[in-house]
């Protein structure tokens, strides 16, 4: 297949005119296959970016069907990232897609990040939230954090291979606090989706230099009052993850 | 002294601190952000920083799913 046939639409747009060529050229690590990054994925790859890693060790049941759509019930008990890796090479048979089916942590995150420039938070709790913060800053590493729930969204890009970012807008954590607690709540494949596109949209800005505005801010969808709000983000020299006074990694 | 909280004004005491005012409305510090003037106020500032006259408050959930 013609890759310009392939991209010839996206191509239509002045700025990402190259959008598929600078993808290719990047390897992008996504943790999280299901509501938010089995879709996030799925556009990526359709757009250019043919080198994923993706971590997920969940499997699929039925209540992940509502939002979840690259799968269906066929896929039942199936691992996520297996079933997600087949939809990107049904998509794409160039796509080159390293699974991680386990949680990444301070042992794996080299091995999970190699060659990768970018993290995607698309995880589904706190806990992985507050850690892939804490293993992207220490390892300076950009991340996307993206998190939703039943008509609340949260979209941030930080750059924390810049130290000037670093200095004046801080980390996750800054802003959530170390103890910060959240309990599961509703969620739904409309607004899941939304979201995933949007952090594809964002990803997609990163790699073509598109991201100026976006820096340093935390974006607040609300689907109740249709509204994106941002928000700038601070440092804490207290923080314990990137403050003065932080832990030794 | 008056301040805007989440869209409303609202007449809140003298010298309270966002700590204080998170305390008082019995918000969960864990489950929330807060920003003040849209910019984000860190949750490990939040004792120190005092709300003055006029200044605009938005709380807001943290949420986490995907
Ligand atoms: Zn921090």
């Amino acid at each position: 297949m013609n890759n310009t046939t392939r991209y010839a639409r996206q191509q239509m747009i002045p700025e990402y005119q190259d959008l598929d060529k600078k993808l290719e050229q990047h390897r992008i690590a996504i943790v999280g296959s299901g509501g938010l990054g089995g879709l996030c994925t799925y556009l990526l790859v359709g757009a250019g970016a043919l080198n994923i890693n993706i971590a997920d060790y969940d499997t699929i049941d039925e209540t992940n069907l509502h939002r979840q759509i690259l799968y269906r019930e066929k896929d039942i008990g199936e691992t996520k990232i297996n079933c997600c890796k087949r939809e990107l090479i049904e998509l794409d048979k160039r796509a080159n897609i390293k699974t991680f089916a386990e949680k990444i942590t301070e042992e794996n995150f080299q091995e999970f990040t190699k060659d990768c420039r970018l993290v995607l938070d698309l995880s589904d709790n706190i806990e992985t939230r507050l850690a892939l913060n804490r293993l992207c800053f220490a390892n300076r590493i950009d991340l996307i954090h993206a998190s939703v729930t039943a008509e609340t969204a949260l979209l941030a890009y930080f750059k924390f291979s810049d130290s000037k970012f670093i200095e004046e807008y801080g980390c996750y954590e800054c802003l959530a606090g170390e103890n910060a607690a959240i309990a599961k709540k509703g969620i739904t494949g409309p607004f899941a989706s939304a979201v995933s596109a949007f952090a594809a949209n964002l990803t997609m800005q990163v790699f073509t230099d598109r991201i100026k505005e976006k820096i340093g801010k935390i974006f607040l969808f609300d689907l109740n009052r249709f509204s994106i709000r941002s928000f700038s983000l601070n440092k804490s020299p207290l923080c314990k993850c990137c403050g003065d006074t932080k832990e030794v990694a | 002294m008056k301040i805007n909280y989440n869209g409303t004004t609202i007449e809140v005491k003298d010298n309270l601190s966002l700590h204080s005012f998170v305390t008082e409305l019995q918000l969960e510090s864990r489950t929330i952000a807060a920003a003040v003037n849209e910019e984000i106020v860190p949750k490990k500032n939040w004792e120190n920083f005092f709300l003055q006259e006029g200044m605009t408050v938005d709380i807001f959930n943290l949420v986490a799913g995907g």
